[in-house]
């Protein structure tokens, strides 16, 4: 018996790139703009995007959603008070979504029927980062309770996200958010990074990302 | 921790290799694993020591070779490892940098088969 050493050159996750490409090809065709959250358990992500749905819809946008969760409803219950088309993908024990998860949700969709698509990650900001879900913006949401310092503990995730949303700015002040520490800390880990301020309760900060939004979907606000 | 995950589809793709060499014993895979990748060295060597268990791989071993973040650095006008921290700073001069080269890989790169 000998052994031999066989050059193999295979991505561990290429079976998730492989649907993950035909998912985005899919939304290039039926002209579906997708964007991902991902942050960690309760900095607010479901809030900001039920208030993103409420505003979308009322701008005349044909907006959805697809809520990973790892065992309720909850979220998916709160984010369809937006009047707007939610699935809830429930996934488990596993602690991210896959592309797979995110093919077998939408099957019942007719995604020509979709402007923008929203995807809500599970609350977690270590395992998401390894998966491409076809999207087109990843966003990284962080609030200002979970201190400045969050983008340079979790470099990974958020050197693959696109935007950073500070979310809870209406609290800032009660604990002494260092802006200027956080802004540096998103950018050490991702240079040159966009970077939105909302409240989600107050609204600040609602309308820039909106436009924001906008122009980077191309869509006109109808409203 | 998605590990255990990365962990099964390792030994999968090791299982379907195995198969292309008349279910040969399978010593050895070997993995690239960037330090942005999204997963740790010693969670996935955990991972895979309870995942080969009950499977014809169960003598297998993983053998990571773990690629740093390297980013280009316009000052430098050189490929440089990153600063510690693992901040998309040069190391060497210290500048900040988009171009990220190296850092996500999470490939297997070779078998050691029995023949």
């Amino acid at each position: 018996m000998t052994t031999r050493l066989v050059e193999v050159r295979q991505k561990v996750l290429k079976q998730n790139d492989v649907v993950a490409r035909a998912l985005r090809e899919r939304f290039h065709a039926a002209g579906v703009f997708v964007v991902s959250l991902v942050s960690s358990p309760g900095s607010g992500k479901t809030t900001f995007l039920e208030k993103t749905l409420v505003m979308g819809r009322q701008r005349g946008w044909r907006v959805a959603a697809l809520v990973g969760d790892l065992a309720t409803d909850n979220d998916a219950m709160r984010l369809a008070r937006s009047g707007a088309p939610v699935k809830q993908i429930v996934t488990g024990t596993v602690c991210h979504l896959d592309a797979q998860m995110v093919d077998d949700a939408l099957k019942e969709w007719k995604l020509e029927d979709i402007d923008i698509l929203f995807i809500e990650n599970v609350g977690n900001l270590v395992c998401p980062a390894s998966y491409d879900l076809g999207e087109d913006l990843r966003l990284v949401l962080f609030s200002v309770t979970e201190g400045e310092d969050k983008p340079r503990k979790y470099p990974t995730i958020f050197n693959t996200a696109d935007v950073a949303i500070i979310t809870k700015v209406d609290l800032a002040e009660a604990v002494e958010f260092d802006r200027v520490a956080a802004e540096a800390s998103v950018h050490a880990v991702r240079p040159g990074m966009e970077i939105k301020e909302v409240s989600a309760k107050t609204g600040r900060g609602m309308e820039e990302w909106m436009g924001f939004l906008g122009r980077i979907k191309g869509l006109k606000s109808k409203s | 921790m998605h590990e255990l995950s990365i962990a099964m589809s390792i030994l999968e793709m090791a299982e379907e290799e195995s198969a292309k060499h008349g279910h040969a014993q399978v010593e050895a895979v070997h993995v690239r694993l960037g330090a942005f990748s999204g997963v740790t060295k010693e969670a996935l060597v955990g991972a895979f020591e309870v995942a080969r268990e009950g499977t014809e791989l169960k003598g297998c071993r993983l053998e990571i070779e773990e690629v740093p973040v390297v980013i280009f650095c316009r000052r430098c006008q050189a490929e440089r490892e990153v600063m510690e921290g693992r901040e998309m700073r040069c190391g060497v001069c210290g500048e900040l940098s988009r171009d990220l080269r190296k850092g996500r890989e999470m490939e297997i790169t070779a078998m050691e088969i029995e023949t």
